[in-house]
């Protein structure tokens, strides 16, 4: 023992400081959170135990089956739009010469940077009625003008574009990177063969990208399962009224960010929290055992 | 020593200097700043309030006051500096720091300074936030000192801003400072367009919807949306409810929404959607249209003002504001807000109280009113200073519901106000009746109250 101690002891005391921040600050934050969601709390008095309450009240509340029903949609959605937007900007980008895809990259990335407080009144803007400057659009191709934030119809996919346009830059990089260690020797015999630019992508780059897909996809649908800021802004919402006309863009977090902030229930947002986790860890789990199956 | 020796001693004392600049006295809000001693702008001290003098050799006190983050700027920061030196002046050894906070950071900050023990000992916020405060014991129960206080104190003030800061006998959580009251906007360019007459008073919602009409007539937009947010809902509800048919009776566990009067004024909302854009109050692109003088109405509060002078200034905009009309010409329209200083229960609450009277007290609130045109709760002050703003105000309060009452009970369920817009785009989109909507949403509301 006093040997392996000096053998290996300085590598751990040296991994040591990152351990104890992990418990400080990522695991014991999480186990608080599932200890205070069996609490009713209000983040000031002592926390009472009330086992399983929370819960119930959460899966029983009209706001659960539909921010839940919202949050599917969503993400069946979102994600495919976006991978989708961001693999075809990927491929364009990827012909250009050196200079141009320089240029078109920074540019796309772009919305990614942009503060989404900011990005989400400049969409205010675009989407206003009458005047908004796709109304205006619309006007002058002789439509009507569209409800983009509040026709209950139209609000779902009014995000979406947002979505799109904020994460297609993001996903846009991490694709061009996998699109750029795919070897050229592939496309060539490909022409050899007679392959045209659809066969190149559909038997060559859309296989030979799969990892990096993977990835994307896997990271596109956690992160569109904590959807918050972009509809909460879009909706103008706040604590006493948030989801936007008809509840259409109410979903989980938000419910979640109203129950802690706005109500002061934090055993009742920590369930929510915990809940939303299990189906985010269930999805991603389905997802590698799709991939393992493959 | 060796030069890399040195070079690490060196980058360890620029550190510790970085450090030691981080120290909880260091960090000050960049709004912050301390009284001066004098100021140009106390032309008219007022006689300092009733004081105990410290001993000046004994430990100085140190007070801390936060407050929101318009009133330590600009003139309202000179003026509160020079409310603040006058306080000093006549209370050696006491030092106050005032320090301007966001809304969210004043709720917030007070909120996790009472649980840390690091709460400011005087401190502004809104009553709306007061259930939130009571429930961290950040407030001082001031009832008694309150009493104490001569009666020619205590007339000066509105009494139902007093009542709203008393939420049941024998406690009062501190004073009621400023306050705002919706009001409406007109865009006289585009009525005189439409061929109305400025001057013709709108004396009822009747009166009003000819008017919009008139507005669309002429190819404008006559008004913005009531329906997708409960703050421009009650500036229209309050049109034809009383004042206290507004927020939750929390001991029945009930919305205290008029059934009927809701009904009313989601079918007014219904006639009134044909000449209104789909954008409310709180768009920009409202703003927009009511400044570029393509809407005729826009109801709002005072904070939009400072931007319609400057537009006024630059491009000519030809404004007014009258009250936010009724269903009948006897009531209107309109939503109240109160700020309203609170009082840490640390062991200088007796000084803070001072403190807030004197700043309260009738000749500070003329010159913060004169200085600023903001309504304010001392009703003596008000009554000296004849200022459109605050005259309108002082009208339109008399009929406008408080934004979120009962104050310091409890704090309103979230999402509270769902089902009351979500029956309301129901009836707006013609899938509900206003009587069937209005009956659901107050149904719904109450299930929300109950299951909290």
């Amino acid at each position: 023992m006093t040997g392996w101690i000096k053998k290996y002891g300085h590598h751990y005391l040296m991994l040591a400081p990152f351990f104890l921040l992990f418990f400080i600050f990522f695991l014991y934050p999480i186990l608080y959170g599932f200890k205070t969601s069996f609490t009713d709390w209000d983040g000031i008095h002592t926390p009472v135990f009330i086992g399983l309450d929370n819960y119930t009240k959460i899966i029983h509340s009209k706001q659960f089956t539909q921010s839940f029903s919202n949050l599917l949609l969503y993400v069946a959605l979102t994600v495919p739009a976006g991978i989708g937007t961001a693999f075809i900007l990927a491929v364009l980008v990827n012909s250009f010469s050196k200079k141009w895809s320089d240029f078109f990259r920074s540019a796309y990335f772009i919305p990614t940077v942009i503060p989404l407080f900011l990005a989400a009144s400049i969409w205010r803007w675009m989407y206003a009625p009458e005047y908004g400057f796709i109304n205006l659009i619309l006007k002058w191709l002789g439509l009507s003008s569209v409800s983009w934030l509040t026709d209950p119809h139209v609000m779902m996919f009014s995000l979406v574009i947002v979505d799109v346009w904020i994460s297609a830059g993001f996903n846009m990089v991490i694709l061009l990177a996998g699109l750029n260690d795919i070897p050229d020797v592939y496309y060539d015999a490909a022409k050899v063969d007679g392959a045209n630019k659809w066969q190149e992508i559909i038997h060559i780059t859309l296989p030979l990208l799969e990892p990096v897909l993977f990835f994307s996809v896997s990271y596109g649908i956690i992160s569109a399962l904590q959807v918050f800021d972009a509809p909460w802004l879009l909706t103008a919402s706040d604590y006493l009224n948030y989801g936007g006309r008809r509840g259409r863009l109410l979903f989980p977090v938000m419910h979640m960010v109203g129950q802690a902030f706005g109500a002061l229930k934090f055993g009742q947002a920590a369930a929510y929290g915990f809940l939303l986790t299990v189906l985010i860890l269930l999805l991603t789990a389905i997802q590698f055992l799709i991939r393992k199956k493959k | 020593m060796k030069r890399p020796q040195f070079r690490l001693i060196a980058l360890l004392l620029v550190f510790a200097v970085l450090l030691a600049s981080c120290t909880p006295q260091a960090t000050t809000e960049p709004t912050q700043a301390s009284a001066p001693a004098s100021s140009d702008e106390a032309t008219q001290p007022s006689e300092p309030a009733a004081s105990e003098p410290s001993d000046a050799s004994a430990e100085p006190i140190e007070l801390e006051y936060w407050v929101y983050a318009d009133y330590a700027q600009g003139e309202a920061l000179t003026l509160q500096q020079a409310f603040i030196s006058e306080f000093e002046a006549s209370h050696p050894g006491v030092k106050i720091t005032i320090a301007g906070k966001g809304d969210e950071e004043l709720t917030t900050g007070e909120i996790t300074g009472a649980a840390s023990d690091t709460l400011p000992d005087i401190f502004m916020n809104s009553p709306s936030q007061g259930a939130a405060l009571v429930k961290a014991g950040a407030l001082t129960n001031v009832y008694d000192q309150w009493s104490a206080m001569p009666d020619d104190y205590k007339s000066q003030f509105n009494p139902e801003l007093i009542k709203a800061m008393t939420p049941e006998d024998g406690v009062m959580y501190g004073m009621p400072y400023t306050g705002y009251t919706s009001y409406m906007f007109r865009n006289l360019t585009v009525l005189r367009a439409a061929g109305i007459d400025p001057e013709e008073e709108i004396t009822d919602w009747n009166v009003w919807l000819e008017q919009m009409k008139k507005v669309k007539e002429a190819g404008y937009i006559a008004i913005h949306n009531f329906s997708n947010d409960w703050w421009d809902f009650a500036n229209i509800y309050s049109g034809i409810a009383e004042n206290n048919e507004w927020g939750i009776d929390f001991a029945n566990d009930q919305t205290l929404i008029n059934p009927d009067k809701l009904a009313q004024a989601a079918a007014y909302l219904k006639e009134v959607q044909q000449y209104a854009t789909e954008m409310g109050s709180a768009d920009q692109g409202t703003i927009d249209l009511f400044t570029t003088n393509q809407m005729a109405f826009l109801v709002d509060g005072p904070w939009d003002n400072p931007g319609f002078e400057k537009a006024h200034e630059e491009n000519g905009l030809d404004f007014d504001y009258v009250v936010i009309p009724g269903a009948t010409a006897d009531n209107h329209g309109g939503i109240e807000g109160i700020e309203f200083i609170g009082i840490a229960p640390n062991d200088h609450a007796d000084l803070a109280w001072e403190f807030v009277t004197y700043l309260t007290a009738e000749p500070q609130m003329t010159r913060w009113a004169e200085a600023l045109g903001r309504f304010n709760s001392n009703q003596t002050a008000l009554s000296k200073i004849d200022h459109p703003l605050i005259n309108l105000t002082t009208k339109a309060a008399e009929s406008a519901v408080f934004n979120q009452p009962p104050f310091f009970v409890e704090p309103y369920p979230a999402n509270y106000y769902q089902p009351l817009l979500e029956n309301l785009a129901a009836i707006m989109d013609g899938d509900a009746t206003p009587e069937d909507g209005a009956k659901a949403a107050v149904e719904q509301m109450n299930e929300i109250i109950a299951a909290e």
